[in-house]
């Protein structure tokens, strides 16, 4: 159903009418951004990205092989400008694709004020794991939800590893943020 | 599919990303705004090669930057330079030819024509996605080079 209707949209968009345009941008919008922000750009190089995914669709309306999977399709070249952005900024673009932890050396996302204790320790945890990992789970947390075949596409990954892989990342996750709640609730234990 | 285990945890993470990292507003407006450069009846030449990926780990910081883009009949390599804030774009069509270049990034345009050997340039562009137009004389369409981030 939503297939259908993405490829009605890039079919009305394709004869030049905005109004289609505006509703697929609102429904992928957030898919283009969440891929930038698991590569770990900062929000200038991100909103690049965006704005280059967008024009790349633009000058392909018409020619798309598979309208029914433009999500897919805006995924994969979001993540071809985010790799040209790393490449360009000079970073080690070996360990994008590579299941290893972030850690603590690099800095985790822009601080950002979260009120509630558990979702600032979810949020740095989420800093913490591999940048396939990042990238998977930003891309499954936007709405409205992708099909796997968009993450494949935003990964580089076959479809069929996505589940596998998705269940192994949202394991690191947990076990991250559990170590943090562990540390953060004896730290309040000895302090009170 | 999916672990069941698993689901309140996605349901938490989307609730923290939507909280603290939200795609800005200002991104979605001009993603919605690139719809005004759509270009009808255009060829589009592909960007088919870009030192910056295929030469990675060489590149030193002030190397310049080479764009391959592809159409039909038309090849146009492209060198981008540095030069502080903005860009200096030297240009070949091939086959050579004489042709009227359009530059287009958001918000402006630079015009430049080829010389007899197909060479163009254009100075001071800024460091946005840019797209050229070419249109040979006697064309009867333009080919437009694919958007690419310079």
């Amino acid at each position: 159903m939503l297939e259908r209707d993405t490829a009605e949209l890039l079919a009305a968009a394709g004869a030049g009418d905005s109004t289609a345009w505006d509703a697929l941008v609102e429904r992928y919008a957030r898919l283009v951004w969440a891929v930038a922000r698991g590569f770990a750009l900062s929000a200038a190089d991100a909103a690049d990205v965006s704005q280059t995914t967008w024009l790349r669709l633009v000058e392909h309306l018409g020619r798309l092989r598979e309208p029914e999977h433009l999500g897919g399709w805006l995924a994969a070249t979001a993540r071809h400008e985010c790799l040209r952005i790393l490449r360009k900024n000079g970073r080690e673009v070996v360990g994008v694709d590579a299941d290893i932890d972030v850690e603590s050396g690099e800095p985790t996302p822009e601080a950002v004020i979260l009120d509630n204790e558990r979702d600032r320790l979810l949020w740095q945890s989420l800093g913490e794991i591999s940048q396939r990992c990042q990238v998977l789970l930003r891309a499954l947390a936007t709405t409205p939800p992708p099909s796997y075949q968009d993450v494949s596409a935003a990964l580089g990954m076959p479809v069929g590893s996505i589940g596998p892989t998705r269940a192994r990342c949202l394991d690191h996750l947990k076990k991250r943020l559990d170590l943090h709640v562990g540390t953060s609730q004896r730290h309040t234990d000895g302090g009170a | 599919m999916a672990e069941p285990a698993f689901e309140p945890l996605l349901a938490e993470l989307r609730n923290v990303v939507d909280q603290a990292d939200p795609i800005p507003e200002p991104v979605v407006a001009a993603a919605k705004a690139v719809f005004t450069w759509r270009t009808i009846d255009a060829e589009l030449a592909e960007l088919v090669a870009d030192s910056f990926v295929t030469a990675a780990g060489t590149r030193t910081a002030d190397a310049a930057r080479l764009l391959t883009f592809q159409a039909d009949d038309t090849e146009v390599e492209v060198e981008i330079a540095a030069t502080g804030a903005t860009r200096r774009i030297t240009g070949q069509l091939v086959p050579p030819g004489p042709a009227e270049i359009t530059i287009r990034w958001a918000g402006g345009s630079v015009e430049a024509r080829t010389d007899e050997l197909g060479r163009f340039s254009a100075d001071n562009v800024p460091a946005l996605a840019v797209s050229l137009s070419i249109l040979r004389r006697g064309a009867g369409r333009p080919v437009v080079t694919s958007w690419v981030s310079i």
